[in-house]
């Protein structure tokens, strides 16, 4: 009789076991749903050069010369769109201003060709190529 | 006549847990696209591209690209945009405010930009990068997701 109550709480444990799986598709279907983008970094790099005031002040100083090099954004911080974005907005920037932007074209649409591959590495560094093509 | 108990009890739960573990098993959808043809509606802000055999409609803001691979396509574009062909087949429209229909056997439609609406039909991959949502039919089974921070290539059907 022993046994036989081993051996039934046997069955009712591998038939536990084994069911498992249950419970995970009772609580609903799982789709696969790509994570969803979180945007954390810095606020965007705005494509406009910043604005240099000039101490009201201060009007019989001589002119001085600012340093005109604005420092490159911080891609890393940055998410995709936030690149994307600065480079649709230097790209109209700099086409508005009849410069050649076909170099940094290209390089966009070599980040293209990889985004299609599936290759994020690569597509962002084309992107950042880009976008600093058209960078001043 | 205890050992024959036994071992049918035992055969009747490792059978119990077999059944369980397989009937009960978590389908793995989609790791392998059927035949027959696929639909997708996608919108947000980013980058949307397909690339396959079919058609494709897309609309919004930004740069459009297109590219026909086989020579076959149908290229339909409205709005405002300033084309330039690229040596290297693609069509680029810069600026772009408008739609574009597409179909052919071997095609590739991506509009980089905000408030863009992509719905296409057919067979193939497509991305969706940047912030949005999407809905896909593969083989009659829906599904629906968000675009994704990294370029994620996704089958049609």
């Amino acid at each position: 009789m022993r046994r036989l109550i081993l051996i039934i709480l046997l069955a009712v444990s591998l038939a536990i076991t084994g069911c498992a799986p249950l419970r995970r598709v009772l609580k609903g279907p799982q789709v696969p749903t790509p994570a969803l983008s979180v945007a954390e970094g810095p606020t965007p790099v705005s494509a406009a050069p910043p604005q240099t005031e000039v101490p009201a002040a201060a009007p019989t100083l001589p002119p001085t010369v600012a340093p005109t090099s604005v420092p490159t954004p911080d891609f890393a911080a940055m998410t995709f769109a936030e690149k994307n974005d600065l480079f649709l907005e230097l790209l109209a920037a700099r086409q508005a201003e009849g410069a050649d932007t076909s170099a940094a074209e290209d390089a966009y649409v070599r980040s293209l060709e990889a985004t299609l591959e599936g290759n994020t590495t690569l597509a962002d560094q084309y992107l950042i190529e880009a976008i600093l093509l058209l960078w001043r | 006549m205890k050992n024959n108990r036994f071992y049918t009890l035992f055969a009747i739960a490792v059978l119990l847990a077999l059944v369980g573990a397989t009937a009960f098993a978590p389908q793995a959808a989609y790791a392998k696209s059927g035949g027959g043809t696929g639909t997708l509606t996608a919108s947000g802000d980013g980058l949307a591209g397909i690339r396959g055999n079919g058609t494709a409609s897309i609309s919004g803001n930004g740069i459009l690209w297109i590219r026909d691979h086989a020579g076959d396509a149908s290229i339909s574009v409205s709005g405002s945009g300033e084309k330039r062909e690229l040596a290297n087949g693609w069509i680029r429209y810069a600026g772009f405010k408008g739609s574009a229909t597409v179909s052919g056997s071997s095609i590739t439609v991506a509009l980089s930009g905000y408030d863009v609406n992509l719905q296409a039909s057919g067979t193939g991959k497509f991305v969706l990068r940047g912030n949005g949502t999407y809905t896909a039919v593969r083989n009659g089974v829906t599904v629906s997701g968000t675009w994704t921070e990294n370029a994620e290539v996704q089958q049609l059907p």
